[in-house]
């Protein structure tokens, strides 16, 4: 790698230390980390000096709402940030750059947590901000953590479900969903069987799923490299209020005679939308000629999807599985304080009439200075 | 220590003058009533463990309690304005609808 | 944008410690473009010490969500100048 790192480093510092923020779903995040001089190796790792998230939950049945998630992150931004920085130990002064989710996401939320970036940059002799794509940041984080060093990456969330491989400084879509998020089908599926949202829906539909014996069929939706979820959670829900709703109807399993319970469903849906992912993924593979899979994301910490995934990579040569705890695949500041630091460290910064946030913001719109194998 | 006071001033077509806000004497908090959480999230059995940080005893924590004052009075007088509004609205389709029934000053362009 | 086809108005007028905290809370609000800019614009300046924030609407309704949010991001801002400024050579505990 020939990429110059050190181009923008303080003079006479040795290292630097970027501040980031989150905020493009119900999770605040505001991580510290801190770089030294020279490219990132095994020998010289990205250090995790803070990493401090609150979640807004809602109750049972309930997804959350815009305005109450901005309210959320309105209210938590500046202790969540004060307890960031104890946690470091750091002061403004050590602060190289302060970098903040630029999209895609929730408008209001995003916007609530910029705001905080913008004047706190200012306050503080201007602090450099820097915009940061908010898949980039899990795709970058993911790879630190885990070592790998080029993998096809499985990005699985609420808000996103790609299979992202780099070539040429991009991170390029291979695949994707056509309608709505993985994430977003588990936690709308825990919405119908009106199972907590503590301490997260998709944990609780894997814990129930652990339970499930019986198979159900459900429809099977890739295309091409794509795949579809909206029909299979359309197909699920009829079937889970047919069963627990006015006038409960007994479903049986075929092959045991026993009845299909909630846990079923659960496994069921999983079953199906992994085993999508997993087809997905082993094209990809095959495609860029790859043996590592890096899973990130919040359904990223999902264990069944991880076993599934394993047993695929299994069969390819010195294959390879990749994935995080739940302290980065699931949102976090961490996440964006290094990849915005990556980033920064090539040149980036954003003048602060362009720190708008965007709804929308494709991973592959993002030049990836940083690397250039 | 001079404190901050901050000040609306609000115009429309149907105002004669303009209406001023000002947060007033009296006990100001950062937990405003109009910025509470969704209905439906404690309707749905959900408690608010999201309030504001109480306000600091600083010139700032006093200006942010002030103006979340402020918000309050200004949602507030807005909402009542819609409201009439929206009466005025349907007070006028029912005197339409009045009309059209007592005065049978429709539908007879359309016999054929 | 003129006052016949945004006729509702108003003016938050919050004054800050310090000509430099109301800059900052005038640039910080400024970036964020209006979504519907045919129903409201605002415009933000400082003044002094004070933040001037002038809004015209089509309606009431609409100039109440325009005005409540600005609010809340306003109430962001004082916070954070309130536990961060002048600190930034200090450990926080």
């Amino acid at each position: 790698m020939t990429v110059d790192l050190d181009q923008y480093v303080k003079p006479g510092k040795g290292h630097y230390i970027a501040l980031g923020l989150e905020g493009s779903a119900n999770k605040l995040g505001v991580g510290v980390i801190k770089h030294n001089i020279g490219p990132l190796s095994q020998t010289n790792r990205a250090e995790v000096l803070s990493n401090i998230r609150d979640t807004y939950v809602t109750p049972p049945g309930e997804g959350f709402l815009p305005r109450d998630t901005a309210r959320h992150h309105r209210n938590w931004v500046v202790r969540i940030i004060k307890k960031a920085l104890i946690e470091a130990n750091i002061k403004g002064t050590d602060i190289d750059c302060i970098c903040f989710t630029q999209g895609p996401g929730m408008g209001a939320p995003l916007q609530s947590v910029v705001i905080a970036a913008r004047t706190l940059a200012q306050l503080w002799n201007n602090i450099p901000l820097v915009g940061v794509n908010h898949c980039i940041g899990h795709i970058e984080m993911g790879r630190e953590i885990t070592g790998a060093d080029n993998p096809v990456v499985l990005y699985v969330s609420g808000g996103n479900t790609q299979v992202i491989a780099y070539s040429k400084q991009r991170y390029r879509i291979f695949g994707e969903t056509l309608d709505i998020a993985i994430g977003n089908c588990l936690d709308r599926f825990a919405r119908t069987l009106k199972i907590p949202n503590e301490p997260a829906p998709g944990y609780n539909i894997e814990q129930m799923a652990k339970k499930g014996k019986h198979l159900i069929n459900l429809p099977y939706t890739v295309k091409g490299m794509d795949m579809s979820m909206s029909g299979i959670l359309g197909y699920i829900d009829q079937l889970a209020n047919d069963m627990f709703g006015k006038q409960p109807k007994k479903v049986i399993d075929e092959v045991s005679g026993e009845p299909i319970t909630p846990e079923d469903l659960c496994f069921s849906l999983q079953e199906i939308l992994f085993s999508m992912l997993v087809e997905i993924t082993e094209r990809a593979l095959a495609h860029v000629n790859s043996n590592q899979v890096l899973i990130v994301g919040g359904v990223g910490s999902n264990e069944r999807l991880q076993e599934m995934m394993k047993l695929m990579i299994q069969d390819r040569k010195n294959g390879q599985i990749y994935a995080t705890d739940e302290r980065f695949c699931i949102d976090n500041g961490i996440m964006i304080a290094h990849a915005g630091l990556l980033s920064y460290r090539t040149g980036q910064t954003n003048l602060i009439n362009d720190t708008v946030c965007t709804q929308r913001f494709r991973t592959d719109e993002v030049f990836i200075k940083w690397r250039d194998d | 220590m001079s404190s901050l006071i901050p000040k609306a001033t609000y115009s429309a077509p149907d105002l004669d003058e303009s209406k001023i806000f000002t947060p007033g004497d009296g006990i100001h908090t950062t937990d405003g009533q109009t910025t509470q959480i969704s209905d439906i999230v404690i309707n749905a059995g959900g408690e608010d463990r999201d309030k504001p940080t109480e306000a600091k005893d600083t010139p700032l924590g006093h200006l942010r309690a002030e103006l979340t004052t402020l918000q309050d009075q200004i949602n507030i007088f807005l909402t009542e304005r819609m409201k009439q509004e929206k009466n005025k609205q349907s007070e006028q389709e029912e005197a339409d609808i009045e009309r059209r029934i007592l005065d049978d000053g429709v539908d007879e362009d359309d016999s054929d | 944008m003129d006052s016949i086809t945004l006729p509702y108005s108003l003016q938050l007028e919050v004054p800050f410690e310090t000509a430099k905290q109301a800059i900052i809370a005038a640039s910080t609000l400024s970036p964020d473009p209006i979504l519907k800019p045919n129903e409201v614009s605002v415009n933000y300046k400082s003044d002094e010490n004070k933040l001037i924030c002038q809004f015209q609407a089509v309606s009431d309704r609409v100039i109440r969500v325009a005005v409540s949010n600005v609010i809340e991001n306003i109430k962001t801002i004082i916070e954070c100048i309130d536990e961060f400024d002048g600190k930034e050579d200090q450990y926080f505990n």
